[in-house]
């Protein structure tokens, strides 16, 4: 039985995306504004339908499955489907770009609808990213979302943006370029003349040190993407430079492609590999995966602290909260405890939802407050009330705090660690205070100081629209914080 | 009546060459009956669509290909062209890049052109195009070598068409020199393999070939002249160093022939005399043990040729600041490419590999000639609205052209290989077939190469839509953009986004014909 809902998610923005760019001259930046946000919110409409139509389903595997032969000869298929990992990606996914589309409101800049437009288009991008179970489609749809991305940091974006727009795009294609070879190669071993990850996912692969390589490979391009440390130098110049509804997108849901890759690529396709694979006699691919991780945490937390810029310090600890993923994911591979790996896609999602709200409110204080410089934010109090009370909130989400969604998603990574290797937790909870120390230093700052001149000057009162988005995200953050039970039964569905 | 029933099959020639007649009438009656210069293009430009739509004709019933021999010894043996459907697939590539040039031609030859040698341009490209045509028919050495020089002397003249200017002569005379000399290198490789075989048919030098264990390292060198001799046309390197200033010394419809036309006959040839009957040794049951080592010397040759032509075509195109000389090292690049597939397709003896490399191979060249021949169209529309030669005249053009800048993206980002352009799966084809090979080495210097040009391409993109100048020139100082030209950059933008979205139509027909060409070759022998 093939669904439509899909195929509807995914090709609504690109469908929209078109009608905005090839109308978009006679009808006006207002219509692509609102068109935007309608669609946004019947993409939301749409993945609440979509869980509902999963939850009714009873199959194992993969649901509300559609499937085109594309290139029959070479294997190459048209199959959207979801488990219960895609599920929450794709409805978080719905949920961040309305978001994104709400905080793009008050955007000043011109031909304002080509940059809406570009909006739609990244999201049928990522969205293609979760939805597609073809190897040769999911690529697609990771090298389709460079695209928006180049012209959206590049001309709406900050002053250096011209560098860091092709930073971006030639870094991340680099990347890429690794996982198109890891495909091939793992199209060829497996024999089966198919690139659909359902059928490769039931085929047993080789680990020997051949494989090792493909894994590494495609490995490269997934670290690029989270990113990992010390591969992650392209996402401060990115974020700095994006325009923050555009930043709020790119953290909150291309890192998740990332994270996404590894476990449906690396851990369903080549679990064998991920779980038996040596890259050195006696040290398994696993732990590579978790020290990597573990390193993002410490690098981008030591080097979050020293930073002047809000919205530096929020890019740094984004690299900080992607290495609990990886270090999840490895604890999961090393123990096969489904905890750690429900702590890692819980980070995704939580990470998910807080981050975009820093960078909305990054944003904020760059438009309102005049500036997005720590020393001279002091007292923002007294200038930007509900702000700074917005501004607190999330911070103590990102850095944790029991009752919001960062501290589950800590707790369980920390849960799985634990049991694979007690050192390797104990330095991960010092990770966890370094979180905390660079988000208490920052808000003491900015929160807890005098009130600082500049912001006499250059404050200015914050329009409504702006808290809508907070608002909700916020609400988000708070219910599965303390609830957190819907969303881990629905990854515990997973592989 | 077995003649007029192969005439019929190869009615695209006869087309073409009934048009040139006309043409030349048309230009000697000129002055007596008042003819204009559009006459003369809507004769060939017509006379090329009816000729394309000939292409098809065989399809309809089903299609057995035809040798044609003299006939005095019939047979495949001693056939001197076959109309198969690789040569009608040819054809129709050949027949679309003439149809390009002709309409791309249109603006210099309406400002720059004399009186009196009107409708010579047309004739020349007509021409030159039955070369390109015969070429990919050729199952004889010495017709090829015929056929080659019916496509490189229009060529010459062509590239020397504006002889008022300077560039132009001297453009025109590297390519002569080098050309001369390749062509007699090439009659030098052919004539070794005449040695081993005593016949001009690929058919039985390559029977003879097979089974030979003596004097092998003759045989590499006369290859290697062969691939010398052809590599010239094609721009593989050490033979690439004529393409950048002819490129840029002479029109930019001539450059676009010579890229989507003179490269792709060259192709055309390699894959005929050298990818094809390769592929029939390596698979034959009584190779001799010298001879695969040979075979893999030659893969290994191939496979070096290709990393030296994609590296330096890319590397040099890094620093280019003129738009047509860029555009020409990434031909050089993107030839590199192509070679992968030929690599790849005898690097085992698996007919599936083949199938699938030789599908590849062709498989870009058609991507090529859309994507070239679209951009040397928007060269042209540069060129008539501000005389922008430089990529930093394009500075801020979004804001001035809107539709130029954006076709001029897509074109560049499917160079690029960045989906879902039709030129990111033609690339992908091209790397799968050499991971399929075992030259996976290959396919990541292939892929290397790949990003590394996604440099110089968003480099044009940025300056286009992100840079700003103070001094912007505002767009009520360009020029208009001749209308015409939309038709060939329309239709090369269009056809990169919808057959990138749907790319089943082409690849189902090309891995088809890649198949049958193989299957023809080894099942005669």
């Amino acid at each position: 039985m093939a669904y439509w809902i899909l195929s509807a998610i995914l090709l609504l923005p690109i469908v929209a995306a078109g009608i905005i760019f090839l109308l978009g001259r006679w009808l006006g930046d207002n219509f692509a504004k609102y068109l935007t946000l309608i669609v946004s919110v019947v993409e939301m409409g749409l993945s609440v339908i979509m869980l509902v139509m999963y939850l009714n389903e009873d199959t194992a595997g993969f649901r509300l499955l559609d499937e085109i032969p594309w290139i029959p000869d070479l294997g190459i298929t048209y199959i959207v489907g979801v488990d219960g990992i895609s599920l929450t990606l794709v409805i978080l996914t719905a949920f961040i770009v309305c978001m994104a589309v709400l905080a793009s409101w008050t955007m000043h800049g011109e031909n304002l609808s080509a940059y809406f437009a570009l909006i739609l288009l990244l999201t049928t991008g990522i969205l293609g990213t979760f939805l597609f179970l073809d190897l040769f489609f999911f690529f697609i749809a990771w090298e389709l979302v460079l695209v928006p991305m180049f012209f959206l940091i590049g001309i709406w974006g900050g002053p250096n943006r011209k560098y860091a727009s092709m930073k971006f795009f030639i870094y991340t294609h680099l990347a890429s370029v690794f996982l198109l070879v890891g495909i091939f190669a793992t199209y060829i071993t497996s024999g089966l003349n198919t690139f659909s990850i359902i059928e490769l996912a039931g085929h047993n692969f080789p680990t020997d040190l051949a494989m090792v390589i493909v894994f590494l490979g495609i490995l490269f391009a997934f670290i690029v993407k989270v990113p990992s440390a010390p591969f992650h130098t392209w996402l401060p110049d990115a974020h700095v430079e994006a325009p923050s509804p555009v930043s709020m997108i790119l953290a909150g849901l291309l890192l998740k492609m990332g994270g996404y890759g590894i476990i449906r690529i690396l851990l369903q396709v080549l679990g064998d590999v991920f779980k038996e694979g040596f890259i050195i006699p006696n040290v398994p691919v696993y732990w590579l995966v978790g020290i990597i991780g573990l390193i993002s945490i410490f690098w981008g937390g030591f080097v979050a602290l020293r930073q002047d810029d809000v919205k530096r310090l929020v890019a740094y600890s984004s690299i900080s909260h992607m290495g609990y993923v990886l270090l999840g994911v490895a604890a999961y591979v090393a123990t096969d405890n489904i905890i750690a790996l429900q702590g890692a896609i819980f980070m995704m999602i939580a990470h998910g939802v807080i981050s975009p709200a820093m960078f909305q409110l990054c944003g904020m204080l760059q438009h309102w407050a005049g500036t997005r410089e720590i020393g001279l934010l002091k007292g923002l109090p007294k200038s930007l009330e509900s702000t700074s009370v917005i501004l607190v909130t999330f911070s103590f989400a990102s850095a944790g705090l029991p009752g919001l969604m960062g501290f589950v998603a800590e707790f369980l990574v920390l849960i799985g660690v634990f049991q694979w290797d007690t050192t390797l937790a104990m330095i991960t909870v010092l990770g966890i205070v370094l979180t905390a120390a660079y988000y208490l230093w920052m808000l003491q700052r900015v929160v807890f100081g005098e009130k600082s001149e500049f912001l006499d000057e250059h404050a200015k009162p914050v329009p409504n629209i702006e808290y809508v988005s907070l608002v909700l995200m916020f609400i988000v953050v708070l219910v599965f914080g303390l609830y957190p039970a819907p969303l881990l039964d629905m990854m515990a569905l997973g592989p | 009546m077995e003649e007029l029933l192969t005439l019929f099959e190869f009615w695209p020639l006869t087309v073409i060459l009934i048009t040139v007649f006309a043409i030349l009438a048309e230009s000697y009656l000129k002055s007596y009956f008042n003819i204009k210069r559009w006459y003369m293009t809507f004769t060939a430009l017509s006379g090329l669509v009816i000729a394309m739509i000939m292409t098809y004709l065989p399809y309809l019933e089903s299609f057995q290909p035809i040798f044609i021999s003299p006939a005095s010894k019939p047979g495949y043996n001693n056939s001197l062209i076959v109309i198969d459907k690789f040569t009608l697939f040819f054809t129709f590539i050949f027949i679309l890049a003439a149809l390009y040039v002709i309409i791309t031609a249109n603006h210099k030859l309406q400002t720059d052109e004399d009186e009196s040698t009107m409708g010579i341009f047309y004739v020349l490209v007509l021409l030159a195009t039955c070369g390109m045509i015969l070429i990919s028919a050729s199952t004889d050495l010495l017709t090829l070598f015929v056929t080659w020089e019916l496509l490189a002397l229009p060529g010459y003249a062509l590239v020397a068409y504006y002889t008022r200017e300077k560039l132009p002569f001297e453009a025109a005379f590297k390519y002569f020199l080098l050309g001369g000399a390749s062509a007699g290198i090439l009659l030098f490789g052919m004539s070794i393999l005449y040695g081993f075989s005593g016949a001009t048919n690929i058919y039985l030098i390559y029977t003879a070939i097979a089974t030979q264990t003596e004097y092998l390292p003759l045989l590499i060198i006369g290859l290697v002249a062969i691939i010398a001799g052809l590599g010239f046309e094609i721009g593989i390197v050490p033979f690439h160093w004529w393409i950048p200033d002819a490129y840029e010394g002479t029109s930019p419809a001539v450059a676009q022939m010579l890229t989507i036309g003179s490269k792709k006959a060259g192709f055309s040839a390699v894959f005929r005399i050298i990818l094809i009957p390769l592929v029939m040794v390596t698979s034959t049951s009584s190779i001799s043990t010298q001879m695969q080592q040979v075979i893999f010397s030659a893969q290994i040759l191939l496979a070096v040729a290709a990393i030296m032509t994609m590296t330096l075509g890319n590397i040099a195109a890094l620093k280019q600041k003129s738009i047509v000389r860029l555009l020409a090292y990434s031909s050089i690049a993107q030839a590199g490419y192509i070679m992968i597939a030929v690599a790849a397709a005898i690097a085992t003896p698996d007919q599936l590999i083949a199938q699938l490399s030789l599908f590849a191979g062709i498989f870009h060249i058609f991507a090529h000639t859309l994507m070239k021949g679209g951009a040397f169209a928007i060269v042209v529309a540069l060129l008539a609205v501000g005389e922008y030669r430089n990529i930093n005249d394009l500075t801020g053009l979004a804001r001035r052209s809107k539709w130029l800048a954006f076709s001029f993206s897509v074109i560049l980002l499917s160079l690029a290989g960045i989906p879902p352009l039709l030129g990111f799966w033609s690339k992908a084809f091209l790397f799968l077939s050499a991971v399929e090979g075992n030259l996976w080495w290959l396919a990541v210097i292939g892929l290397l190469n790949s990003a590394l040009s996604l440099f110089y391409y968003a480099r044009i993109i940025k300056i286009m839509y992100i840079d700003t100048a103070e001094s912007d020139i505002p767009s009520t100082e360009q020029k208009a953009i001749p209308r015409y030209i939309w038709i060939p950059a329309g239709l090369s933008v269009i056809a990169l986004i919808v057959l990138g979205l749907f790319p089943i139509i082409p690849i189902e027909r090309i891995l088809n014909i890649a198949g049958e060409t193989l299957a023809l070759f080894t099942a005669i022998l």
